[in-house]
C-alpha cells in the first residue's frame, strides 16, 4: 500500500506541507511521517494534527486523500516517483518540481507547477491562475515538463515560461503566455482576452478557433499553416488520456507572429474553420 | 577599563613592519597599547592565539551597503531574496537575509564574520545622506562612512564652468560637512548629467557636458581633484571613470589619470575601466591592464581598488545612470533608474557573471591582472565593488586566487580558451604572501583613506583584530576567522557573531570659506525640493561618530 495521507480535520487556515517530501518519507515509517512538522498559519504543528497516515512510500508512491484545497505545496520540488491527490489540492502544487509525476483527480488552486523544471502534472479537474508561471519578480517560469489540465484554468497561464508544455482542456483565463520566453501552450476551450502579451518566442494554440480572442495590435497575421509538430503533441496528449477532440489532426491554423514589442519570434495559432 | 592581551599569535602587521612574528598584542580602552616592559605583566583577560594568524581587522574601502539604492535593489529582486540564505536570530543578533544585497543588519554581521571591521559606502547623493546615516546606524559592529557624489552636481559643474575655483572648494568643503560624508566621489563625471539630459553619455574626457558651452569631464576631474587636495581631505578624490564596461575604455581611464595633473587620485573598480577593443565589436574585447598598471606604477599620486568580478549572481548598483541603462539593454533584465535632482543618477540591474562567458571570464582575469601587475601593494586595495562585481563574501576566494597560481590556472582551464590570448594572466607567476594580503585587505585601504587608526596593530590603533586558524585551504581559512575583535570587544567568538554593538561613523568636517554659504542657500532655494535648513545633517543626528581631521 502506498503512503496514504488522509485529511482528517478540515481547516480554513492553510497548511503548508513542503516538509513532506517523497525523497525523505520513502525511508520513514508512517509514525515518523505523522510527526513531521508542517506550517499551520503562523505555527508549526505535526502532520498528524490534521492527517491520518498509513502505508509506506518505499515503492515511491504517495497518495493524498480528502479535500486538500487548503493544503499548499503538495509535491513541491518533487524529483522522482509519483504523487496522487484523490480530491482537491491547494496552491503551489508541484512547484519547482524537477521530475516524477503528480496526478490530481479534483481541482487545484493557483500556481500549479510554478517554476517547475521537469516531470508531469495532470489535473483532471480545474486549476487556478498562473499554472507553470514564474513567481512574482522572477526571471523565468517553468523551464521544462508538462502541465495537463483537463478542466479550466485561470489567468496568465505559463507566465514567463521558458520551455515545456501546458495544455488546458476547458476554458482558460486572460493573458495566456504572458511574457513567455519559449515553450508551448495548448488551449482547447474558450479563452479570455489578450493572448501572449510580451511573448518573445514559443507557441500558443487555440483549438477552438470560433471562440479565440482578438489578437493584440502588436501581433501580425502571417499565413495559414498545418504544422506537423501539433500532430506530435496531440498524439502525445491522447496517449496520456487527455481529452483531445476529434478533427484537430487534419485542421489548418491561422498563424500570428509577435509580440513585436518584444523579440517577435513567438507565434499564436488559431484553428481555422 | 580592563586590559586584553592577544597572546602568542603569528602577527602580520605590515604598517609596523611585522611580517609573521610571534607577538602579543595588548589592548586597553578599545585601542592597541604598548606591550608592558615587565615580562611578567598579566592582562585582565588573555586570548591565547598560539598557532593562529593575527591580522588587523579588514577595511573595505569601496562597497555599496546603505542608502536608497541598496533598498531599491533589495525590493526589486524578490526572486533573489526568496532563495537567499537566511541569517537566523540568535541571543545576540537579529535576523536577516544574505543574497546579492544582504539586509541591513545581516550586512554588519557578515562583514564582522569575515573579519572586516570597517567599510565605506562609495556612492551617496547628498540628498540621500540622511537615509544613509540611518541605515549605517543599523548596520551593526563595523565602523563606517560614505563618499559623497559630486561629479554631476550642478553647483559643482557651474563653478568649474565659471572658473570659480575658490567657490568650488568652499562648496566641496560645505557639502562634505553638511552630508557628514568622508570623501568626494566622482561617478562618470559629466556623463551622467549628459545622459540625464537625453544627450547620451560622454565618450571622451573632452566631450562637452550637455547644458554647458565648454565644460568637459576633464575640467570636472581636474577641478574636484584640486579642491580635495586644497582642502587637505584625508582621502583623495575617488574616481569612477567614464565609459565603465565599454570595450576600448582604457584610453579614457589613462586620460583620467593624466587629467589629475599630479593631484592625488583614487581610481576605483579599475577592472571595469581597463578594456581594450572596439566598442562596436564585442569580439575585439581584451585586457589593457599592462599599459594602465605601468602608468600607475610610475605615478605615485595614484591609487586603485580593483572591483574584482566573481562568478555568481549579483546586482549592478551604480550612480552611473547610463551604465544601468547599458546593462539593461545587454542583459534584458529589469532596470531601475534614479534621477536625484541636481545631484546624481542611479542605475540598478540584476546580473549574473558566468565562467562560460568569454566576456565575464575576461573581466575576472583583468581584475586579477591588476592585483598581480601593480608592484606596490600599498597602492592597491581589494574590492569587488560589492555587489557590482560580486559580494564582499567572495574576498576569501580572491585571496586564495592571489596566493595560489594553480588555482587561477584551474579556473582558466575551465574558461573559454580565447581568454588566455586576450590577457596576460596565464603568464603572471606572482603569488601573494600573507603579508601582502594583509596590506591589500587592511593596511593599504586604511592608508589610502588616510585613516591612521585602522589597518594596523601599532600603539594608538583601534583594537580591531582578526584571528584566523591556519588551514591548507586558504579560502576556508579567510572565510571563517576564529575570533574577531572590534575596538577591544570580542565580536566573533569561535566563528560565531556574538555582538550587536554599534560601530563608529567616520566623517570629515573641512574648514571652508563661510562667505559662500548665502550663495549656496540662494541656489538651493531656487532649485531644490527640500528646505535648505533641512539639508545638512547635524551632529546630534549621529550616534557614535568621529571626525577625521583634514591636514
Amino acid at each position: 500500500m502506498p503512503l496514504t495521507i488522509r485529511l482528517r480535520v478540515k481547516t480554513s487556515i492553510p497548511v503548508e506541507v513542503d516538509s513532506i517530501r517523497l525523497e525523505t518519507v520513502r525511508e520513514q515509517s508512517s509514525d515518523q511521517v505523522k510527526a513531521t512538522l508542517v506550517q499551520y498559519g503562523n505555527k508549526q504543528v505535526s502532520l498528524g494534527e490534521f492527517f491520518d497516515v498509513d502505508g509506506s512510500a518505499a515503492d515511491d508512491q504517495m497518495v493524498w486523500e480528502g479535500d486538500c484545497s487548503h493544503v499548499k505545496l503538495i509535491g513541491c520540488e518533487l524529483s522522482s516517483g509519483s504523487i496522487r491527490v484523490e480530491g482537491n489540492a491547494g496552491m503551489h502544487l508541484g512547484a519547482e518540481m524537477t521530475g516524477g509525476e503528480i496526478t490530481v483527480t479534483g481541482d487545484t488552486a493557483d500556481w500549479v507547477g510554478a517554476e517547475m523544471h521537469g516531470g508531469r502534472i495532470h489535473v483532471h479537474g480545474n486549476a487556478g491562475h498562473l499554472p507553470g508561471a514564474v513567481y512574482r519578480g522572477g526571471f523565468k517560469g517553468m523551464t521544462g515538463g508538462e502541465i495537463l489540465i483537463n478542466g479550466n484554468a485561470g489567468n496568465e497561464i505559463g507566465h514567463a515560461m521558458r520551455r515545456g508544455l501546458i495544455a488546458v482542456g476547458g476554458r482558460s483565463g486572460d493573458a495566456p503566455g504572458f511574457n513567455m520566453i519559449a515553450g508551448t501552450v495548448l488551449l482547447f476551450g474558450e479563452s479570455g482576452i489578450r493572448p501572449g502579451p510580451g511573448m518573445k518566442r514559443g507557441s500558443i494554440i487555440f483549438f477552438d478557433g470560433a471562440s479565440a480572442p482578438d489578437m493584440l495590435p502588436t501581433f501580425r497575421r502571417s499565413g495559414l499553416c498545418q504544422p506537423t509538430f501539433l500532430r506530435t503533441y496531440l498524439l502525445h496528449l491522447k496517449s496520456l488520456n487527455f481529452p483531445v477532440p476529434e478533427g484537430l489532426l487534419e485542421a489548418s491554423y491561422q498563424r500570428f507572429s509577435g509580440d513585436f514589442l518584444e523579440l517577435g519570434k513567438g507565434e499564436i495559432l488559431v484553428r481555422a474553420a | 577599563m580592563p586590559q586584553l592581551c592577544v597572546k602568542g599569535g603569528t602577527v602580520y602587521d605590515p604598517k609596523n613592519g611585522v611580517d609573521g612574528e610571534v607577538k602579543d598584542i595588548w589592548v586597553e580602552n578599545g585601542k592597541v597599547i604598548e606591550a608592558p616592559t615587565d615580562a611578567d605583566a598579566k592582562a585582565d583577560r588573555t586570548l591565547d592565539a598560539t598557532g593562529y594568524v593575527v591580522m588587523p581587522g579588514g577595511v573595505d574601502m569601496h562597497c555599496h551597503i546603505a542608502g536608497p539604492k541598496t533598498n531599491t535593489a533589495r525590493k526589486m529582486m524578490p526572486d533573489d531574496k526568496r532563495k537567499a540564505r537566511v541569517v537566523r536570530r540568535t541571543e545576540h543578533t537579529r535576523s536577516g537575509t544574505v543574497g546579492a544585497v544582504p539586509s541591513t543588519w545581516a550586512t554588519g554581521y557578515l562583514y564582522a564574520g569575515l573579519g572586516y571591521t570597517t567599510a565605506f559606502d562609495a556612492a551617496v547623493p547628498p540628498l540621500a545622506a540622511r537615509h544613509t546615516h540611518e541605515e549605517l546606524e543599523d548596520t551593526p559592529i563595523i565602523d563606517k562612512g560614505f563618499y559623497v557624489m559630486m561629479g554631476n552636481n550642478h553647483y559643482v559643474m557651474n563653478q568649474i564652468a565659471a572658473n570659480e575655483s575658490a567657490k568650488l572648494q568652499a562648496y566641496v568643503g560645505w557639502l562634505l560637512g553638511a552630508a557628514k560624508g568622508y570623501a568626494a566621489k566622482l561617478v562618470n563625471p559629466g556623463g551622467v548629467e549628459s545622459w540625464k539630459s537625453g544627450k547620451g553619455n560622454t565618450d571622451t574626457l573632452d566631450s562637452v557636458v550637455a547644458g554647458y558651452d565648454k565644460l568637459t569631464p576633464r575640467d570636472i576631474i581636474r577641478g574636484l581633484a584640486g579642491s580635495v587636495d586644497a582642502l587637505g581631505l584625508p582621502h583623495s578624490v575617488h574616481v569612477h571613470c567614464n565609459n565603465l564596461g565599454i570595450p576600448g575604455n582604457w584610453r579614457v581611464t589613462l586620460a583620467t589619470m593624466e587629467a589629475l595633473e599630479g593631484h592625488r587620485g583614487h581610481l576605483t573598480h579599475i577592472q571595469f575601466h581597463s578594456y581594450g577593443g572596439d566598442p562596436n565589436d564585442q569580439s575585439t574585447f581584451c585586457s589593457e591592464v599592462p599599459k594602465l598598471a605601468e602608468y600607475v606604477n610610475s605615478h605615485d599620486n595614484l591609487t586603485v581598488d580593483v572591483g574584482q568580478v566573481v562568478f555568481d549572481k549579483t546586482t549592478s548598483m551604480t550612480g552611473d545612470g547610463p551604465l544601468g541603462y547599458f546593462l539593461h539593454k545587454v542583459t534584458g533584465r529589469k532596470w531601475f533608474s534614479g534621477d536625484t535632482e541636481m545631484e546624481a543618477g542611479c542605475g540598478i540591474v540584476p546580473i549574473e557573471y558566468k565562467n562560460k562567458s568569454l566576456v565575464h571570464t575576461l573581466q575576472w582575469a583583468i581584475g586579477l591582472e591588476w592585483y598581480l601587475l601593480v608592484e606596490d601593494p600599498w597602492r592597491i586595495a581589494m574590492s569587488t565593488d560589492h555587489p557590482n562585481g560580486g559580494s564582499f563574501l567572495a574576498y576569501p576566494e580572491i585571496i586564495a586566487l592571489l596566493m595560489d597560481r594553480s588555482r587561477r590556472e584551474a579556473v582558466l582551464d575551465r574558461a573559454p580558451a580565447a581568454v588566455r590570448d586576450k590577457c596576460t594572466l596565464s603568464e603572471l607567476t606572482r603569488e601573494y604572501t600573507f603579508n601582502e594580503i594583509a596590506i591589500i585587505t587592511r593596511a593599504s585601504p586604511a592608508k589610502i583613506l588616510g585613516l591612521e587608526q585602522k589597518g594596523h596593530l601599532g600603539p594608538g590603533a583601534d583594537a580591531d583584530i582578526t584571528i584566523y586558524s591556519r588551514d591548507e585551504d586558504i579560502q576556508k581559512m579567510f572565510e571563517m576567522p576564529r575570533f574577531v575583535i572590534h575596538r577591544g570587544d570580542l565580536v566573533v567568538d569561535d566563528t560565531e557573531v556574538r555582538s550587536n554593538k554599534t560601530g563608529t561613523l567616520f566623517h570629515v568636517a573641512p574648514s571652508f570659506d563661510a562667505d559662500v554659504v548665502p550663495d549656496i542657500q540662494d541656489w538651493f532655494e531656487k532649485f531644490y525640493t527640500i528646505q535648505f535648513r533641512n539639508y545638512p545633517i547635524d551632529d546630534e543626528y549621529l550616534q557614535i561618530h568621529e571626525t577625521i581631521a583634514s591636514s
